[in-house]
């Protein structure tokens, strides 16, 4: 998914929109769930544990991830407002 | 401690599988927006951990390969920190390897809780000292949740119970033996501390399950109490301080573990050293609301037991607080227990190897102190009395007359004597009539013991008359006197009376006294004429006689039958008052209900069961 180079109202809006599906295939990602899958009932042991505390810990980064990219495309879509409004009180 | 990691074989594949997919979909999320490089970085950052770091080792485990540190392994059935990964390695065919890493702290699940139970059953006697640590910090976890706790408790049989216990009460005994000896050995201060700790965690987790409202976990806890007296009796005793028994049950335990204790010595070193379940058992006692009396109650048949523990103040308690009328509140009780401990103590300073007031020399006063309120019981054939063998209170009587000390604690224990007058005279006539033939017989049993005892009537005088005055201002709800001539002063007008007619005033009660014949008969009619005098008082304080009325005559001190001149001079003083029928009969009640009564007093002790 390449970067438009234009810096066009609708060309930020097409970024924001970019970085909001990459955030929403990241909201349904596989690894959210995959700690559920390294619990006492699969393994047990100090390592297992540690394993499994990491995974919550991922889990974490990603749902942070997910956070850090809509906000991203807020800005994006905030500025691409901003430039719009410009343009119309700037004719011509 | 070795660490060990174990897996399912089966459900281990499908984690490396579930990684590898979400490491993929990880790994094929692209975006070269700037604004979105912070997000993307942490999305790479955790693909690549579970590519480079869990996905190989999960593989590693799936195909066996040995890596640094993980190798297979087998766990040993005695290692009670590993007792959950074993339970499902033995169970649901898991595999195990050695697993370098520390263990982690890990919250105790009710699954782990039945497993550390189920494995205690099997190896509660097989605990190392770093272990017995850890079971403590296990069982700490345990106690913290009810439904883990729960499951503890439902898992654990009675048979595993009473192995541990057995293993802990033999620690903390080999323990203190060596303190006996001369102080702890390395470490074992720490060890006895864990110990102390696991018999009250322990005992914290069945009485958490008793009291819980998880009907099996209830019915366990209480499998698990009822099959306390069959334990180790030092172990059980420990244990029982922390289950928190109501009397009943505690005192029915407690007796069958004392018993046990004494009759089998199974630690002779630990009994001769003085390291007895039965010191524990009584503290515990002491500290239960009514159960001394009811362990009282429970060895009643074998009451000598109680002489066992090594700090005999504990055994001064029980008989002391388990006695009183108000600890002991049914008659069957009392007749069932007094007679049984006075019989005991007597026995017990029979062994003329080692007397038992050689050891504890309060015994002699804490029978007589167990005895005053009960002293008309044990030794008239009234139809209160205690139904207990003739030889038996004959045998309780030599007792008495022959021990100096308990005739001394006697006579100097007015108030407690006076114990079983709880009632202030009230102006009824059915309630002053019991209370005041209870102090007429009273009066004769002490009398009877005292002259038995060849003591000097004077010295009898002076204890019988402290009595009477005491009682008669207990009723009076008058202060006790101490010595006698304080009390008078602010006594009732009736009693002022007695004494001004008698040309005394309120500091010559010791003259009064002096004045007093040795006659038993002159003795009960004065005391009569004391009990008239507040009966009479307390009518005028309630109005049913008239403040002007002339009070009751005083006996006659010179007369030749002081009794019978004091009879008639109350019936002329009736008479000529003209008072109301049944004013008149309460208060000559109050005269003949302590004379003639305590005449039969003495009748009824007859001559059979005298020295």
């Amino acid at each position: 998914m390449d970067m438009p180079e234009s810096g066009t109202p609708k060309d930020l809006r097409a970024r924001a929109a970019t970085i909001r599906s990459v955030a929403k295939t990241l909201d349904a990602a596989k690894l959210l769930d995959l700690h559920r899958r390294a619990g006492a009932d699969v393994w047990l042991g100090p390592t297992p544990t540690l394993c499994h505390d990491n995974l919550v810990q991922m889990r974490s980064v990603i749902t942070g991830a997910v956070s850090d990219l809509r906000s991203a495309a807020r800005n994006l879509e905030l500025r691409a407002d901003q430039l719009a409004q410009t343009q119309v009180s700037v004719p011509g | 401690m070795t660490s060990y990691l174990g897996y399912d074989p089966d459900r281990l594949p499908l984690l490396w599988d579930a990684m590898s997919a979400a490491e993929s979909e990880l790994s094929n999320i692209r975006c070269t927006d700037p604004d979105a490089r912070a997000g993307i970085l942490k999305v790479s950052g955790v693909a690549t951990l579970l590519r480079a770091r869990w996905m190989p080792f999960v593989r590693s485990l799936i195909h066996c390969s040995t890596l640094t540190g993980y190798q297979p392994a087998t766990i040993g059935g005695g290692d009670l920190v590993n007792s959950y990964l074993a339970f499902l390695i033995a169970g649901n065919g898991w595999r195990t390897s050695t697993d370098p890493l520390a263990p982690a702290p890990m919250p105790i699940t009710v699954d782990h809780a039945r497993a550390l139970a189920v494995w205690l059953n099997d190896h509660g006697d097989e605990l190392d000292d770093t272990e017995l640590a850890a079971l403590q910090l296990m069982l700490g976890e345990i106690l913290a949740t009810p439904a883990v706790a729960n499951a503890f408790t439902t898992s654990l049989s009675a048979d595993g119970l009473s192995t541990l216990v057995g293993e802990l009460g033999q620690r903390a005994i080999d323990i203190e033996l060596h303190v006996v000896g001369g102080g702890f050995a390395d470490g074992e201060e720490d060890v006895l501390a864990t110990v102390d700790a696991l018999f009250a965690t322990l005992g914290g987790i069945i009485a958490l399950s008793r009291d819980s409202h998880d009907i099996h976990a209830g019915a366990a806890a209480g499998e698990l109490i009822e099959a306390l007296p069959a334990m180790d009796p030092y172990g059980a005793a420990n244990l029982i301080v922390s289950l928190d028994l109501d009397a009943n049950t505690l005192a029915r335990i407690a007796t069958t573990l004392i018993s046990i204790e004494h009759d089998e010595q199974l630690d002779e070193a630990a009994y001769t050293n003085g390291i007895r379940a039965i010191d524990t058992l009584l503290g515990a006692v002491i500290d239960t609301p009514g159960g001394a009396s009811r362990l009282l109650v429970a060895m009643a048949q074998e009451p000598q037991a109680l002489f066992n523990a090594s700090d005999p103040t504990l055994t001064n308690t029980i008989l002391l607080t388990g006695t009183t009328p108000d600890a002991l509140l049914s008659a069957k009780d009392q007749a069932l227990v007094l007679p049984a401990l006075l019989l005991a103590i007597r026995h017990s300073l029979d062994d003329p190897i080692a007397p038992y007031n050689d050891r504890n020399p309060e015994i002699v006063s804490v029978a007589a102190e167990i005895a005053a309120p009960y002293l008309i019981e044990l030794f008239l054939k009234s139809p209160a009395a205690f139904a207990y063998p003739s030889s038996d209170q004959t045998d309780i009587r030599r007792f008495f007359i022959r021990t100096p000390e308990i005739l001394a604690t006697l006579m100097s224990s007015r108030d407690l004597l006076a114990t079983r007058f709880d009632h202030p005279l009230t102006g009824n006539l059915k309630a002053d009539e019991k209370t005041l033939f209870e102090l007429a017989q009273l009066t004769g049993v002490l009398d009877r013991l005292y002259s038995d005892a060849k003591i000097k009537p004077a010295i009898i005088n002076q204890a019988i008359w402290g009595l009477g005055w005491t009682v008669v201002g207990t009723l009076g709800r008058l202060a006790t006197p101490a010595p006698y001539k304080v009390a008078v002063g602010p006594t009732t007008a009736g009693t002022k009376y007695l004494l001004e007619w008698l040309g005394l005033g309120p500091d010559d009660v010791n003259e009064l006294q002096a004045a007093v014949s040795a006659n038993i008969s002159d003795r009960s009619t004065l005391i009569a004429a004391l009990v008239v005098d507040t009966t009479f008082a307390s009518l005028v304080a309630k109005g049913a006689i008239s403040q002007r009325t002339i009070p009751p005559p005083p006996p006659d001190l010179d007369a030749d039958d002081l009794a019978q001149s004091y009879v008639v001079a109350l019936q002329a003083w009736a008479t000529a008052t003209g008072l109301d029928t049944e004013v008149v009969r309460q208060v000559l009640l109050a005269s003949r209900t302590l004379i003639n009564p305590n005449t039969a007093a003495f009748d009824s002790m007859s001559d059979d069961e005298q020295d």
